[in-house]
Parts: C-alpha cells; sequence; structure tokens
C-alpha cells in the first residue's frame, strides 16, 4: 500500500513538489511565529510579583539636592498627611526600581566565591505591603532591620534557583554588594514589564527618610477614582513645596506598557491564521481540482471491487505522506535553532512551537483532504468510468 | 487582442465561482498586508517632516563609564613529563570584574566635544525625559517636554502652524518661551489654532507659547514630545561633568562612516580627571537606522542590530509573500489543465508559444489587479481603523503616491510570479495531447 502511494506521488512528482515546498514554508512561518507568541504567553503566565490595580506611584523631584534634616522632616510629614487620607491605605517609599519605573540597576560580584549577576532593587519595610507582594519564605524588612549586626536582604526565587540551588539560606550571609543577611523570599519582582524575565534580583533596605527613596508608593482604597489623582498632587506639592512631581496609576502604566507586546503579538497571530486559511483554502481547491480529475482511475478501482473507503483512504494517505515529509523537514531545519541556541529565545519555547505547528499543519490537511476524498469515494463506478 | 484578453480573463473568473473566492481571498488579504507593511516603512522611513534629515542622521545616545579592574591570574597545571610531575605555571592579565554606569549624556560634555566635528553640519542636543502632570477641568494631562537648544529646528524640520521657533538668544537668557505640538494645543487649550501668546504654568513657572507644530506621523523620541522649551530650563542638566540627561543628533554632511569615526576619535580625547572612579569612556555612534534596530533587537554593535533586525524581516516579508504565491501556482497549475482545448485549438489556428504565454500571464495580471484592487480597499478601511484606534502610537499612516507606486509594483511582480510556471507548462502542451483527451 505505501509502495503504491509513494508512486502515485512520485508520477506525479511536478504538482507534488509545489504542494511540498508549500507545506513546509507555511511550518516555517507558522514555527517562527509561534516560537515568539508562545515565549510572550509563557512569560505572561509567570507571576509578576506584585499587584498594579488600584496601586499609584507619586515621583518626588529634587530631593536629592535638598538638605537631608528637610527632607527627613519632610517624608515624615508627607507619609503622616498620605496616610490620613481616607482613600490611601498604605504608603511605602523606594528607589527608582518600582514597576514599569524603566530603571534598572545590575551588579557582578564574586565576593562569595562564585559569579553573581543581579537586579537590585531598593525599598523600606512598608513596600512589600503596599503593591501587595507575594513573601513565599521569610518575611519583609521590618523597622528593626535596620539595626540589625547585618544589613537585611530579600531575594527573588529566581535569584535562589541561580546560585544557591537547594540551599536553605534563610538567616544566612550573603555577600554580595557587601555582606547583607537574607531574611526572606519573594516568588518574583518582574517591575520592567509584564512579558520580561523574570531575572535574579535583590532587595535591600533603606529608610523612608533617604533622599534617593524619591518614589513613593501608594495601596488605594477598591475603586479610587482617577480624579482623586488631583487630591493626592496637591497635598505632596504642599507638602514638598515644588510642583514638579509626577503621579502614576500603575494599572494604567502596565495596560500602556504591554500594548507594545500586544499590537505586534495580534498582527502576528492574525496573519498567521490568515496565511492557515489560504492555504487552507488553496490545498481544498487542489485537491478537489485533482481528484476529479482522476475519476477514470477512481472508476477503475471500483469496478474491480475497492471498497469507497478504501478510495477515501487512498487519497487522505497520499497527501499525509506528502505533509509528513513536508513536515519532516521543516522540523529538520527548525530544530537547528534551539539545539545551537540560534537567536534570542529559550530552546523550550521554540520545543513547543514545533509541536504545535506540526498539529496545526496535520489538522488543516486532514480537514482540506477530507471532503474531496469523501466526494470522490461516493462517485459511481458507471459515471466515474464513463468520463473517460 | 487585449481587449479580447480581458473579456477571456474577466470569463475565466465568473466561470467557477468558488476557485475565484478562493484566489481573490489569498491576493487581496496577502496584498493588504504587503500594503500595510509599505504604509509603515513610509510612515518611518518615508523621511517625512519632521525627520527629513533622517538618512543624514546620526545620533549619540548614551554614555558608558566603567572600571575595569585588571589583574594578573597565575594558573598553576601540572603535567607528567616522562613519570615526572611538572608545574606549568602560566600568567594571564586580563580584566577581573568591572563596574559600570550608562547614561544620558551631560549637555555640556556634547557641546564642547561633538558640535565643531568637520564633517558635520548640524548638531542639536535635547532632553526629553521630563514629564509633568498639569490638571485641566478636573482631568489629567501627562505633558512630555524636549529641552532642546535653537538648532534643534534646523535639524528637524517642523512644520509651523503658527509662529516661529525659539532662538539662540531666548535660549541663553533661559526666556520662558515655548513652542507645542497641537495634540496639546488641543488637550490643553481645547483649540487646534490661535494659541500664541497663551501660557501654560509648569513646575511653577508661565511659558508663553510662541510656536504651534504639527504633529508628527512617525515615532521617534525627540519629536514626539509634546512641548519644547529652552534647554537651558532643565534643572537637572549637570549632576556629572559626564552624565546628565542629554541626547545629540548629528548631520553629517558626507559618509556617515566618516562622521562615526570622527565622533569615536573625538571621544577618545575626553579626559577623565574629572571622575577619577572610572577609567574608560565609551560611546557609540549610530544611525538612525541602526537605533530603530536597536529597540527591536538588542545588541551592543548598533550595526549587528541593524542586520540582525533586517534580515529577520526580509526574511519573514519574502516568507510570508513566497507562501501565497506558492498556493496561487499550486491552484492555477491544476486549474490551467481545464483549458487544454482552449489551447488546443488556438495552436491548431496558428497561435505561438510566446502568444500563448503572453495571455495567460496577462490574464494572471489582471486577476491580480482586481485582487489588488480589493486588497487596496481592505488596507484603506485597515489604515483608517489603525489611524482612528491610535493603535501605533503616534504613528499615521498615509497613503500617498509613493504607497501607490509601491502597491502597484506588488501587484503586477504578485500576477507575474504566479502566472509564469503555469503559462509556461501550458505553452508547451502539444496540440494532438491536448486536443485529444477533452471535449470541446
Amino acid at each position: 500500500m505505501i509502495k503504491h502511494i509513494f508512486k502515485m506521488i512520485w508520477n506525479k512528482r511536478g504538482s507534488n513538489a509545489l504542494i511540498l515546498i508549500e507545506i513546509f514554508l507555511a511550518f516555517l512561518v507558522l514555527f517562527a511565529a509561534l516560537s515568539y507568541v508562545i515565549y510572550n504567553v509563557r512569560m505572561l503566565s509567570n507571576p509578576k510579583g506584585y499587584e498594579t490595580e488600584d496601586k499609584w506611584v507619586v515621583y518626588l523631584d529634587g530631593l536629592s539636592s535638598r538638605d537631608s534634616l528637610d527632607v527627613l522632616t519632610m517624608k515624615n510629614t508627607l507619609y503622616r498627611e498620605l496616610m490620613d487620607l481616607e482613600n490611601v491605605e498604605q504608603v511605602a517609599f523606594a528607589q527608582s526600581f518600582t514597576p514599569f519605573s524603566g530603571n534598572r540597576s545590575i551588579k557582578n560580584g564574586d565576593a562569595m566565591g562564585f559569579e553573581i549577576r543581579s537586579l537590585l532593587a531598593f525599598a523600606d519595610k512598608d513596600f512589600a505591603d503596599a503593591l501587595d507582594m507575594n513573601v513565599i519564605d521569610g518575611r519583609w524588612f521590618q523597622e528593626e532591620d535596620l539595626n540589625g549586626t547585618y544589613p537585611a536582604m530579600v531575594a527573588n526565587q529566581s535569584f535562589m534557583d541561580e546560585f544557591f540551588v537547594g540551599k536553605d539560606m534563610i538567616d544566612s550571609i550573603i555577600d554580595f554588594r557587601g555582606e547583607h543577611r537574607l531574611i526572606g523570599i519573594i516568588d518574583a519582582y518582574r517591575y520592567l514589564g509584564e512579558f520580561t524575565e523574570d531575572d535574579p534580583l535583590a532587595f535591600y533596605q533603606i529608610a523612608r527618610h533617604e533622599p534617593y527613596a524619591d518614589n513613593v508608593v501608594l495601596s488605594m482604597r477598591k475603586g479610587t477614582p482617577t480624579a482623586y489623582e488631583e487630591t493626592v498632587t496637591k497635598l505632596v506639592a504642599s507638602v514638598t513645596k515644588s510642583t514638579s512631581s509626577l503621579i502614576n496609576n500603575l494599572d494604567k502604566v502596565r495596560k500602556n506598557d504591554s500594548r507594545d507586546t500586544w499590537i505586534p503579538l495580534i498582527a502576528l497571530l492574525s496573519i498567521c491564521g490568515f496565511l492557515c486559511i489560504n492555504i487552507a483554502l488553496g490545498m481544498f481547491g487542489m485537491l478537489w481540482y485533482n481528484i476529479n480529475k482522476r475519476k477514470g482511475e477512481i472508476g477503475l478501482r471500483r469496478a474491480i471491487g475497492a471498497h469507497s473507503s478504501d478510495i477515501s483512504k487512498q487519497f487522505i494517505f497520499e497527501i499525509m505522506v506528502l505533509t509528513f515529509i513536508a513536515v519532516g523537514l521543516g522540523i529538520f531545519f527548525a530544530i537547528q535553532v534551539p539545539l545551537f541556541k540560534i537567536g534570542p529565545l529559550e530552546p523550550i519555547n521554540m520545543y513547543w512551537s514545533i509541536v504545535i505547528s506540526t498539529l496545526i499543519m496535520l489538522l488543516l490537511v486532514t480537514l482540506c483532504a477530507f471532503n474531496p476524498s469523501r466526494q470522490a469515494s461516493k462517485l459511481h463506478p458507471a459515471i466515474a468510468l464513463r468520463e473517460d | 487582442m487585449f481587449k479580447n484578453y480581458i473579456k477571456l480573463a474577466w470569463r475565466v473568473l465568473s466561470r467557477k465561482k468558488f476557485f475565484t473566492f478562493i484566489m481573490l481571498f489569498g491576493i487581496s488579504f496577502t496584498l493588504m498586508i504587503l500594503m500595510l507593511i509599505t504604509a509603515y516603512m513610509q510612515a518611518e522611513f518615508g523621511s517625512r517632516a519632521p525627520m527629513k534629515n533622517q538618512d543624514d542622521m546620526v545620533v549619540l545616545e548614551y554614555i558608558t563609564l566603567q572600571r575595569v579592574n585588571y589583574d594578573t591570574i597565575a594558573v598553576v597545571d601540572t603535567l607528567f613529563e616522562n613519570g615526572v610531575a611538572v608545574y606549568d605555571t602560566t600568567y594571564d592579565y586580563k580584566s577581573a570584574g568591572r563596574s559600570m554606569n550608562r547614561s544620558y549624556f551631560n549637555p555640556d560634555l556634547l557641546i564642547d566635544n561633538f558640535r565643531d566635528l568637520k564633517t558635520v553640519k548640524e548638531t542639536t542636543i535635547f532632553s526629553t525625559n521630563s514629564l509633568f502632570d498639569v490638571f485641566v477641568n478636573n482631568s489629567k494631562i501627562q505633558i512630555q517636554v524636549n529641552h532642546c537648544d535653537e538648532r534643534f529646528w534646523d535639524v528637524f524640520n517642523f512644520e509651523f502652524i503658527e509662529g516661529r521657533p525659539f532662538d539662540l538668544s531666548e535660549v541663553e537668557q533661559q526666556a520662558h518661551v515655548a513652542v507645542i505640538a497641537k495634540k496639546l494645543a488641543k488637550s490643553y487649550f481645547g483649540m487646534e489654532k490661535g494659541v500664541l501668546g497663551k501660557t501654560i504654568e509648569l513646575d511653577g513657572k508661565n511659558y508663553e507659547v510662541i510656536g504651534l507644530v504639527e504633529d508628527p506621523t512617525s515615532s521617534p523620541d525627540p519629536i514626539i514630545t509634546d512641548m519644547f522649551v529652552p534647554y537651558t530650563h532643565q534643572v537637572s542638566r549637570s549632576n556629572s561633568d559626564y552624565l546628565g540627561s542629554f541626547a545629540m543628533v548629528l548631520l553629517a554632511n558626507g559618509r556617515m562612516e566618516k562622521t562615526k569615526n570622527e565622533i569615536l576619535f573625538a571621544a577618545e580625547n575626553i579626559s577623565l580627571d574629572k571622575q577619577s572612579h572610572f577609567n574608560e569612556l565609551i560611546v557609540s555612534p549610530k544611525t538612525y537606522h541602526e537605533m530603530y534596530a536597536q529597540n527591536l533587537y538588542y545588541n551592543e554593535d548598533p550595526e549587528k542590530s541593524l542586520s540582525f533586525v533586517s534580515w529577520l524581516l526580509f526574511g519573514l516579508i519574502s516568507l510570508f509573500a513566497l507562501l501565497p504565491i506558492l498556493n496561487l501556482i499550486n491552484l492555477n497549475v491544476s486549474r490551467i489543465m481545464d483549458r487544454s482545448s482552449e489551447i488546443g485549438v488556438r495552436k491548431a489556428f496558428g497561435a505561438t508559444k510566446n502568444e500563448i504565454l503572453t495571455q495567460f500571464v496577462f490574464e494572471n495580471i489582471i486577476q491580480t489587479l482586481i485582487g489588488g484592487l480589493l486588497g487596496f480597499v481592505l488596507a484603506f478601511l485597515a489604515i483608517y481603523f489603525i489611524n482612528d484606534s491610535k493603535i501605533l502610537g503616534s504613528i499615521v499612516l498615509e497613503i500617498d503616491l509613493v504607497f501607490f507606486f509601491y502597491s502597484f509594483i506588488i501587484c503586477i511582480f504578485f500576477g507575474v510570479l504566479s502566472g509564469l510556471l503555469p503559462a509556461f507548462k501550458m505553452s508547451k502542451l502539444q496540440i494532438v495531447n491536448a486536443l485529444k483527451t477533452n471535449q470541446l
């Protein structure tokens, strides 16, 4: 049977070669597009590590050029007055590594005998509470930690997985930017955006009154209207005696930020969807035509006793063999990319992409071949033979 | 003769509705997407105002200061020579850890070192990272301010709706003047004209509007800001002798390579005395296209970014266009057999191979042009939708002559390519075979 099918394919090698190339190229396009889509969907499904709904951030300006005592009293007043507002539930201060701020700081160090490369972030004791962060082991900073023998640090899970695999490091000293006591582990803090990798990251404690703690994170009561921003801005302006502070609604910033990824993603998906429909239609038309042209052959086979299901099986088999060859060829080329680690994506995304592209191609071809071959099998031998 | 071909093409199209639908669907959507890509490229790289000089632009965006600690590292290796252990020590002088600081430039550093280069005809410095919250009628407007020098208006050719740019004396005197974009006039004053002389309050200072410019239709950072004021107002502009918040755009008056090399040479001569903590200063001049590519795919070498992005784009677009073409060829090859009797008759009456070939390619071009027309309508609707919903941010897609031209070329290319192979196959047909099997 198989041998026979190969013979049939070989007999029409010219047009079959074109179909083969088409399936092969469609597979490659699907593979490339889906790799990107899968990468982003996987990023999105990871925890961000913080909430954005009803979270506001106020950026204070020009604190470093002011007198430190002045900043200290101003910060304390600001904290008190903000907490007194009826819609504000929590107030925290942090250095500029708040979500979506676009700032980042990376540090390398090998004081512990091996290379540690990690993102850094600096926040005070209320920060985790204000952003609803998930501390999965140990605890977040407390006031007393500032006076401890060793300053405190909190790392994310990715930091632990990368540098201290399988070790319980809580309350141990980690020598990275000086000796710090690790007091807690958070699940993630992907502050660069929803679609970014969860890179190793370490939090260090800073006091509220430090001049560089110029980002104020506000956790607002649920459903606080946007117009309330003006009240907050006015209060901040009257306390800081400067009108150059900025206020941002994190949820809005997040939506804006992720739009940059969503738009190409949706464009890519719709283009791929269109390509699939286009190819399916073309394939359907072509098969329908080719099968119609082989009426003589069908009639002959039916006349010498082939069952109608044999006929449809033959046509489906033919196109399936062709598809397997094309997709196999496609997989051979596609798999070189993750194997040799070409390109910026992690291999796992591409393996998934290969699996899904293969399934889509097979499904597509089966769907296209099903109707024409069933029609062919329904042909009455007498009618089929009369044609020639 | 061509009239006949057109008639024939129309007949063929209306004969088998389903196949016509498949074909037109494929052609029109493919062409629509190619047209959208063309429109996007036109918007971003089509040298429209205010980016008319984009092909001459060299951008200095970031400065990197770094301290590399070099160390002599001894590696001791034990070798066995004739059964006796021998110690082989190698010394390697290499970098052992580094700390670096990357940021925008200090404006004075840019002016002192890069303003008077020989291969550069004009330079401008600007800083776009100032944002201000302003409340108008209970709603918040976030104003992005561009602090720039007076030469900014020579490098970027904005279209002034009314008023004028600020000049050197206004920059030097820190005059409170501003040029605003139309979108800010709309959101702040609620009008699109007649805003000269009005004031906008930022950080306690009142800026007088002296110019109103048309909103740009592309996306580069320096031009999409809402408001332009003299750079001398930037308060935090000199927190270090090297780092700051400014970038520079230089217009090369010759080859970009020369200008880049001159910039690199000038950068080598900057002394690091004022910041002894660092021992290396790195700048990376890049062209506008390289900067664009670097934003999409970051590589430290901007040229590599550009070549990676362009190859990827080229590959994806050609793959994308190739598929529908193949699809069309496949369809045509199987369909054209239908007409073997017609060809047989024509050949029997003396038509040459070339005539048959021309006829079929011509028919195919007509079909793709119809598909192209449909695609054009679809693209028109899509462009309207995209501009209306502001999906692409500040980018506005436009339909202009160049767009028409490219779209037409794409259509013809498509038609010839998808029609040639089937037509060639048909034209080779033997008269006897063509006439034998099919009834007329």
